[in-house]
Formats: structure tokens, C-alpha cells, sequence
């Protein structure tokens, strides 16, 4: 196959590296050489508070040069919600406005020119894991660490969501304690599912597919799937086949149900371009199964069709025809001629197939 | 003879342009992927992979032996010059912020559009949104550029303070990384200059321009632009990895790519007498220009595409709009799967018939709507250049739509490589819905960009390729304006070609298309009846030559300036299906 071919990863032992960093400077706890797991906080960082802009001039009635002389705090200092924060009195001192502090945090700063105060509020610490097995190769200072191990891979096509780290958990019978768990659905993950897993306050979960209304309806908000990174979410999410109505592909399954009890990271982001990233989730690396051993063996890699009546369907590629095909669309393109498990032979756009990554290695 | 390559976001596309009979021609082409990102992280080696198959491609030896592209040409190896144009890295991205939204803040997007940038935010004091929302945006975007603007001359003061207080406390990083400085360009109240340093000269690299608008019925965008232009060549373009390398190797400054395709087009406006139009649509962006001599207006629309957008036209359009222009019946549900799945997996191609359907339907639609931003901002800046107030600008625009454009120019996957040219032509026609008589082609290659660059070089060999090479013709489209009732006869047109001459009628909610073959232009003769108008004035006849291309000459008398739609829903599906049929062949034209 010598076009390049979307890859997806269902590896039960790879080589794996990763560079983890904290969205802003913050401390790294872990020094070069050390051995880390995959929940292992490796750095943390302070995340700026919601700011507030608080008219206290317009409030006190003063023109915004008077405002310095009003203020009960300074710039750098630490508030209180409720605090006073500013006061004028006038009449001869009959009369005294006050203006409180409207959040708690720190004064960032005022403006003689705005008779504006702004205040951010008391950061939150946010911890960066490891989500890697393996041993700290570099460090970057304030900023996170690249980390090599090796690890269990399965990658999804799009999801939502941190971080997370819990035990692999097959849904099974409802009453399971799921909290703090990742949940494994093979198949399509409902509306109410979803509703009960952050209900029983579950880390995460990683299914065939969703129906994207179903998923816009949990999050209560419209979502683009091909850039998820700020979008905030009770529950991280990793669909392996997209949106629809799908099974995950068989490996898929088979690495998850071999990892089931086990620690593992789950990440839903998602940014199609620039740089791209998509949800994966990792764990200790582990024995291959029956199933992929018999796939490895085939010799030609198995691929999955992403695209059309098809969908899902797991072949081999038999053919690599150098003319471009014409489709039923009446799009012409470069096509492979893949055997389908069931035996079927048929013309796929090259573009239309992705490449399981099952293998050891990088 | 001249090599030209173009640095996309994902594709680096290289052609030679060589003599041939007497004539510049793009003999060659060739591309490969873009190398701005990791794990290449060098510009100059996607353009160099690009260069080399163009070499395999033409059988011409470029490099020399120590892998030098030879200039000029010498014994039969290398180009007479080596040019280059960029967009890679994502072009220019930009916020801006201003104090009143339909005021300096709309003048603010118009030049920062205009200087070839993507806007991705624009901030008000009046948007609606608090502080604390204003500030947490801020945070969240990581642009090259802020664009700050506010206050007429003299004008407000307090609250264009504000605002820089409100950037100040945001602090947002650079696209170019955490330990960059973000330039901040202020181009408002000129009395703020000082005070404006105060506010931000700790956090940014502040520079000064023009007021984008000065006063309140007068915006001043072109300093504002040639400034922005500056800044992207200056802090963004160069720190793109490879691109000081690439820059040594280039004969010619390398261009941004928005502006190159402006300087062509505007050179071909200027010589064949005509308003062009021109949409290119991606994945991620829609770019629309519209050229008039030296006048070039140009929009990107950077949330509307066929894939990594594609979300946001399904939100913008939503699942009817969309849903209306196929013949075929999709539940909402799975119509919203399939689009998303789009999203999600941009680069695979539709196999069925209802694929395909649907992905133009969301491209009429995604065109639909950078259409609407572009009437927006050109509007807008006719208040410029004409002096008068935005408001007045837009209806005198409006009065003139008739007649214009005249030739509008399709390209981008979707209207590239539609499977068939009638549905490229079908796509402009329901997504612009062009009124009077319009002509229509389609850049299957995209080289738009590379002429632009040719065009500071070899001015005749640029346009010699733009006439020959560039654009494949369509057809014509004929719209009237002017209302009538269903059936009601609009206009009967004659179609000539040295003898032969066929007259149709046109009613009032048809689509006709009138197969032309044969080659060379037909003359069509016009006669509107009264109140209908296709670009002479109402009731008043019009005789126009068109090249029919491989579409023909298509009659549209569905309405404008909008579409008469069927209120019904199963009327409307109706009137699509009877549409679709239209674009099979119906009564013969002439030879």
C-alpha cells in the first residue's frame, strides 16, 4: 500500500511516547529518569479565576481620577466576596457610598482613565497525570514532561472530554457502582446511558458510537465534533466509529474486554486539524489475544470502510488498481479492492479506509 | 519559463509555466503535503517534494547537482525564476474588539478581512456579552493579531480605555507560542495613542495605524489594511519553520495567498471590462472575492466549509435548510450523523448517489452563507469609498444588482470535483442566485494563487495562463428580477450561432437549461415583459454574447432576489425533484 491511509490503534503492546503539558506555567513534580504510572501527577498548575470588571467609579458617582483615593485595597491584594472594596463620602462627610467586593480573589488592577476595578478570582489547580506507564525523558520547566513507556492503545475517531483515570468497566447490569470507573459500550451509547453514568458519577466512556443529537442533548449545547478541546463535559467520551448507529469494530472490542479491571486513561478531546488529536485510551501494555493473533496473521493488514453502505465493515486489501474507479456518486478515485469478512469483494475509495495499527511498535 | 508554488494548509501545489506555439501556458503541475507542522516542521520541504515530482512530471531538469533549482534557464535545466505564495500555518488569524458593533467595530473586521486575515472573534462593548464572558474568550483564542479599535476622532474615549484594560487582563497568548508577544494594532480614537501604550505596552507589542473610522459616516480601512498586511509579513509569515530558507530561494517576496488571488483577479477584471466573482470553498474556510478593476473586496469565512466547518454550517443552516435542496427524503437524525461524520473524518469521498446529494446540499448552503457575510462587508465598505454612511452604501448596492457579476468563478472540492459540471453550475446558480445575465466557470486546479505571483514577474504570461489554463467555462445563467405569479410568462430568449436561432419562453418558477453544443459563444437576445428586468431595466431588452461552456445556458425564474420557495413541504420537494430534472437536457439550442 504505498498511498498514505488514515490509521486507527487497537494495540495491546506498543511503544509509546507522549509529551504532557499544563495549559499554562505552572510546577513540574517529577524530575528526568523517574518512573512514572499512568495516574502519576507529573505537574500542576494555578488556572486564572474568572475576572470580574466592577465600575466602582460610576457606582461611587466620582470621576475615574478619584478613584485611587477611594479604594480600601490595593492592586496585588487579596478580596474577599462581600469586602468592602471602595467608599466615598460626600457632604461634608454625611453621606458614605460603598461599593463591596462582588467575588472573592485578587485585585488585578484599576484604571484611572475607566474608574474600573478588576478583580480574578482564586485560580484552580489543575493536576496534569502521567496517563503514561513509563519514564520521564525530558522535562520542560513551569511547562510538563515528554514521557516514554509502552502501553495498551485504542484509539477513537472523536469524543469529548479531559483526562480521566479509573478502572476499564464492561456496562453490565444496571446497580454496578460505576463512580469514578470508564465504562465500555461496544455499541451505540444511548441518551438515558449517558444520563445514568454522570448521574453515578463515572469518569468516562468509550463506545462504538452516538447519535450526535443524543450527545448534544447530554452536554445541553451544540458541540463541533472536529474541535472539542474546550468543550466541558460531565463525563469524558470516546467514540471509536463516530456518529450513528455502530458496533465497534471487533479488535477494538477485544483489546477493551482484555483490559477490563484494569487502570487506564481515557481522553475525549478532539481537533481534527492543526496538530491533530483524537481521543485515545491507554493501559498498562498486556498479552495479544486469540483473535489478534489470527488477524496479524492474515499477512495483509486489515482495514476498516468509514464511509458509505458499508461503514464498520472490517477486509484485506486484495487489489490496488492504478486507474481511478468511478462510483455509484459518479466521483472519481483512487480505489483498493478490498475482500470483506463475509467474502464480498468491492472497490473502496482509498480515502475511504483506515488502517488498523495492530501490531507492536511505534 | 517559471516554477510557482503555493503553500496551503495541507497541500503544497507547484506548476511550470513554459512557452509553448508562442503563448504562456501551465504545461505541469504536481503537489505534495504541506510541511509547516510537526513532525517536518520546514515549509521548504513540502515545497521542495512538490518541486521534485514536477520535475519527474515535466521531464525538466530543475535542480542542479548539488540540489539547486537552476535559474535562469541554461542548457535546457532550471526556470527563469522560482516564486512563491503562503498560506500555511492557517494564514493570518485575528480578533477584533471594538466599541460598537454595527460602527467601528464592523469597520475593524472590514479591514482586517480585507488585509487577508481570518477573524476568528470579533468583541464590542455592546455584543452583549459581560466582561468576565468578553475576558474568558479572549483567553480561550489564541490569535497572530488583535486588531483594537473605537472612538471617532476626538471622539469616545472612556470605554476604548475600557476595552484595552479588558485585553490587558485577558492577556491572551500568542498563536506563536506562550513566550511570543502578541502584537496589538490600534487603529482608533488617534487621541487614545498614549494611554493605550500605558494599558498594554506591558503585556504587548502595541503599534498604532489610521482610525478605521475617523468619523462616524467616513471608515478610512486602507491604512489600517496595508498595516495588518505589513504585521502578517513581519511577526506571523516569517516565523513560520522553513520560511526563512524558503525566502532565500524565491525570486520574488512571497505572497500572501488571499492577496495574490486579488491581484490576478483584478488584473483580469481590468482586461476583459467585467465584475468578477469568485468563491473558493475548503474545508475549514470559504473564501469569496469580488473584483471590479482595481476595486478588490474579499471575505474568508472562516466557520464555513464542507469538513472541519461542517458543523457550523448544519448549526447556522440547520437540518431543513439543508434537508430543501434534496430530492431524496433524509430523517434530520441521520442527516446530522452524516454531516458531523463529515466533520470528523474530513478527507473521504461520497460513494452513493445520496452522498453525494447531501454534500452539495451542504454546500449550497456553506456558499449561501459566505455569500451573505461578503454582501455584508462590501457594503459596508462602499460607505468608504463612496463617502456616504454604511446604511446608504447598502441600498445603493442593492439598486445595482442587476447585471452583476458577470462572470462568477467556482472552485474548491466540492464545486472542482463535482462528478458533473451542470452540478457545479447548479451549486453557484441556488447558492448566489446571480440576477441579469451571468456567466459561469470553475478553477478545477486552483492556480489562481500561483497567477497572482506570476503577476509581479511576467504580467502577459500571467494573464496568458489565466485566459487558457485557469478556468474551464460552464455556461450562463439568465434571472430576472421582478415578481409574478406562478406560470406567468417572465422574458422569451433568443439563442443565435451564425444562422441557426431557437427562442424559449420562460415562466415564472421555472429552471430551464439549454444544451449549447458546438464551440464558440452564442448571442442571447433578451425581452423581458413589463416589470421584469435582467439587467437593461424593467420591461427593457437586452442582448448579451456568452460562451455556453459545457453546461449551456440555463433560464432561472424561481425568483430574486430570493428563491420563491413552495411554502408546502411536499411542494417544495416537488419543486426541487422538477428543479433536478431541469438539468437534464431539454429543448435544443442551436449548433
Amino acid at each position: 500500500m504505498k498511498q498514505t491511509v488514515s490509521t486507527f490503534a487497537a494495540q495491546p503492546s506498543r511503544a509509546l511516547t507522549r509529551t504532557r503539558l499544563l495549559p499554562v506555567d505552572g510546577e513540574v513534580l517529577v524530575s528526568k529518569g523517574d518512573a512514572v504510572n499512568i495516574d502519576t501527577v507529573v505537574a500542576r498548575a494555578r488556572i486564572p479565576g474568572r475576572v470580574e470588571v466592577v465600575p466602582v467609579g460610576a457606582r461611587l458617582g466620582i470621576p475615574p481620577h478619584e478613584l485611587e483615593r477611594s479604594l480600601a485595597i490595593r492592586d496585588g491584594e487579596p478580596v474577599e466576596a462581600g469586602q468592602l472594596l471602595a467608599e466615598h463620602r460626600g457632604l461634608w462627610g454625611l453621606s458614605r457610598t460603598r461599593v463591596l467586593c462582588p467575588a472573592s480573589g485578587v485585585i488585578l488592577s484599576h484604571s484611572a482613565v475607566t474608574g474600573t476595578v478588576i478583580i480574578e478570582g482564586h485560580p484552580t489547580e489543575q493536576l496534569l497525570r502521567a496517563f503514561v506507564q513509563g519514564t520521564v525523558r525530558r522535562v520542560f520547566e513551569k511547562r510538563g514532561v515528554v514521557i516514554e513507556g509502552a502501553a495498551a492503545v485504542v484509539q477513537a475517531v472523536v469524543g469529548v472530554g479531559p483526562d480521566v483515570v479509573g478502572p476499564l468497566v464492561k456496562l453490565g447490569p444496571q446497580g454496578n457502582n460505576l463512580k469514578g470507573s470508564v465504562v465500555f459500550i461496544p455499541g451505540r451509547i444511548k441518551r438515558e446511558t449517558l444520563t445514568l453514568l454522570a448521574s453515578q458519577e463515572a469518569a468516562g466512556a468509550v463506545a462504538g458510537s452516538v447519535h450526535s443529537d443524543d450527545l448534544m442533548e447530554f452536554l445541553g449545547r451544540s458541540i463541533d465534533p472536529a474541535s472539542t478541546v474546550d468543550v466541558e463535559t460531565p463525563l469524558t467520551l470516546a467514540f471509536t466509529e463516530g456518529f450513528g448507529d455502530y458496533l465497534m469494530s471487533k479488535p477494538l472490542s477485544a483489546v477493551l474486554e482484555s483490559l477490563s479491571g484494569r487502570l487506564v486513561g481515557l481522553c475525549g478531546r478532539t481537533q481534527v486539524r492543526a496538530g491533530a488529536l483524537r481521543p485515545e485510551l491507554v493501559a498498562a501494555p498486556r498479552q495479544t489475544t486469540p483473535l489478534e493473533d489470527s488477524i496479524n496473521k492474515e499477512g495483509a493488514f486489515p482495514v476498516r470502510i468509514v464511509r458509505g453502505p458499508d461503514f464498520g465493515k472490517l477486509g484485506r486489501v486484495v487489489e490496488e488498481p492504478r486507474a481511478p474507479v468511478i462510483f455509484e456518486s459518479g466521483i472519481g478515485a483512487l480505489a483498493y479492492v478490498l475482500e470483506l469478512e463475509d467474502g464480498r469483494r468491492l472497490a473502496v475509495p482509498r480515502v475511504n479506509i483506515e488502517k488498523m495499527v495492530l501490531s507492536k511498535g511505534q | 519559463m517559471f516554477a510557482i508554488t503555493d503553500c496551503g494548509s495541507t497541500t503544497t501545489k507547484a506548476i511550470l509555466v513554459e512557452k509553448k506555439d508562442g503563448v504562456f501556458r501551465a504545461t505541469h503541475r504536481s503537489h505534495a503535503p504541506t510541511t509547516v507542522e510537526a513532525p517536518l516542521e520546514d515549509i521548504s520541504i513540502g515545497v521542495r517534494q512538490a518541486m521534485t515530482d514536477l520535475q519527474s512530471a515535466s521531464g525538466r531538469p530543475i535542480f542542479n547537482d548539488v540540489g539547486a533549482i537552476v535559474r535562469p534557464v541554461s542548457a535546457g535545466r532550471g526556470v527563469d525564476a522560482f516564486l512563491s505564495t503562503s498560506s500555511a500555518g492557517g494564514g493570518l488569524q485575528m480578533a477584533v474588539i471594538g466599541l460598537v458593533g454595527s460602527l467601528s467595530t464592523r469597520a475593524a473586521r472590514a479591514a482586517a478581512l480585507g488585509a487577508g486575515a481570518i477573524v476568528v472573534d470579533t468583541l464590542a462593548f455592546d455584543d452583549q456579552r459581560s466582561p468576565h464572558e468578553r475576558i474568558e474568550r479572549l483567553r480561550a483564542l489564541r490569535p497572530d493579531i488583535v486588531l483594537l479599535v473605537g472612538g471617532t476622532d476626538g471622539g469616545a474615549e472612556t470605554q476604548v480605555v475600557e476595552l484595552a484594560e479588558m485585553l490587558a487582563a485577558a492577556s491572551p497568548s500568542s498563536r506563536a507560542g506562550y513566550s511570543q508577544r502578541l502584537p496589538v494594532l490600534f487603529a482608533g480614537n488617534a487621541a487614545l495613542r498614549q494611554t493605550i501604550n500605558k494599558s498594554l505596552g506591558d503585556h504587548f507589542d502595541v503599534f498604532h495605524e489610521d482610525n478605521v473610522l475617523p468619523q462616524v459616516d467616513h471608515q478610512s480601512l486602507q491604512a489600517a489594511r496595508s498595516r495588518i498586511h505589513d504585521l502578517f509579513l513581519e511577526h506571523v509569515m516569517r516565523r513560520a519553520p522553513g520560511f526563512g530558507s524558503l525566502s532565500e530561494t524565491v525570486d520574488a517576496p512571497i505572497l500572501p495567498t488571499p492577496f495574490a488571488v486579488g491581484r490576478i483577479l483584478s488584473a483580469a477584471s481590468r482586461l476583459f471590462h467585467r465584475t468578477i466573482t469568485c468563491v473558493d470553498i475548503g474545508g475549514a474556510t470559504t473564501d469569496v472575492f469580488t473584483v471590479k478593476g482595481e476595486q478588490v473586496e474579499r471575505t474568508v469565512s472562516a466557520n464555513l466549509g464542507m469538513s472541519y466547518s461542517a458543523a457550523n454550517v448544519l448549526r447556522e443552516a440547520t437540518t431543513d435548510g439543508i434537508a430543501r435542496w434534496m430530492t431524496e427524503a433524509l430523517p434530520p437524525r441521520r442527516l446530522q450523523d452524516e454531516i458531523l461524520g463529515k466533520a470528523v473524518r474530513p478527507t473521504t469521498l461520497p460513494v452513493t448517489a445520496l452522498e453525494v446529494s447531501l454534500e452539495q446540499a451542504l454546500a449550497r448552503e456553506a456558499l449561501r452563507l459566505a455569500l451573505e457575510a461578503h454582501r455584508a462587508f462590501v457594503q459596508t465598505d462602499l460607505g468608504e469609498r463612496s463617502g456616504a454612511a454604511p446604511g446608504r452604501a447598502f441600498a445603493r448596492a442593492q439598486e445595482t444588482t442587476p447585471g452583476a457579476p458577470s462572470l462568477l468563478i467556482g472552485s474548491g472540492g466540492v464545486l472542482s470535483h463535482a462528478p458533473r459540471p451542470e452540478q457545479t453550475a447548479a451549486m453557484l446558480i441556488d447558492a448566489f442566485l446571480p440576477t441579469g445575465v451571468t456567466e459561469l466557470a470553475r478553477d478545477n486546479f486552483f492556480i489562481l494563487p500561483h497567477l497572482g505571483a506570476l503577476l509581479e514577474v511576467h504580467p502577459q504570461a500571467a494573464v496568458e495562463v489565466f485566459e487558457r489554463d485557469c478556468l474551464t467555462p460552464l455556461g450562463a445563467c439568465v434571472a430576472p428580477l421582478g415578481s409574478a405569479k406562478r406560470q406567468k410568462k417572465l422574458l422569451q430568449v433568443e439563442l443565435s450561432r451564425g444562422s441557426t436561432r431557437t427562442a424559449v419562453e420562460l415562466r415564472a418558477g421555472q429552471l430551464l437549461r439549454l444544451e449549447v453544443p458546438g464551440d464558440g459563444p452564442v448571442r442571447l437576445r433578451i425581452s423581458p415583459e413589463r416589470g421584469i428586468d435582467v439587467g437593461a431595466g424593467f420591461g427593457r431588452r437586452l442582448e448579451r454574447w456568452v460562451d455556453p461552456g459545457s453546461v449551456g445556458v440555463v433560464l432561472d425564474g424561481r425568483g430574486r432576489p430570493h428563491i420563491d420557495w413552495p411554502t408546502d413541504p411536499a411542494a417544495r420537494r416537488e419543486a426541487v425533484i422538477r428543479w433536478q430534472d431541469a438539468w437534464n437536457p431539454s429543448p435544443r439550442a442551436p449548433q
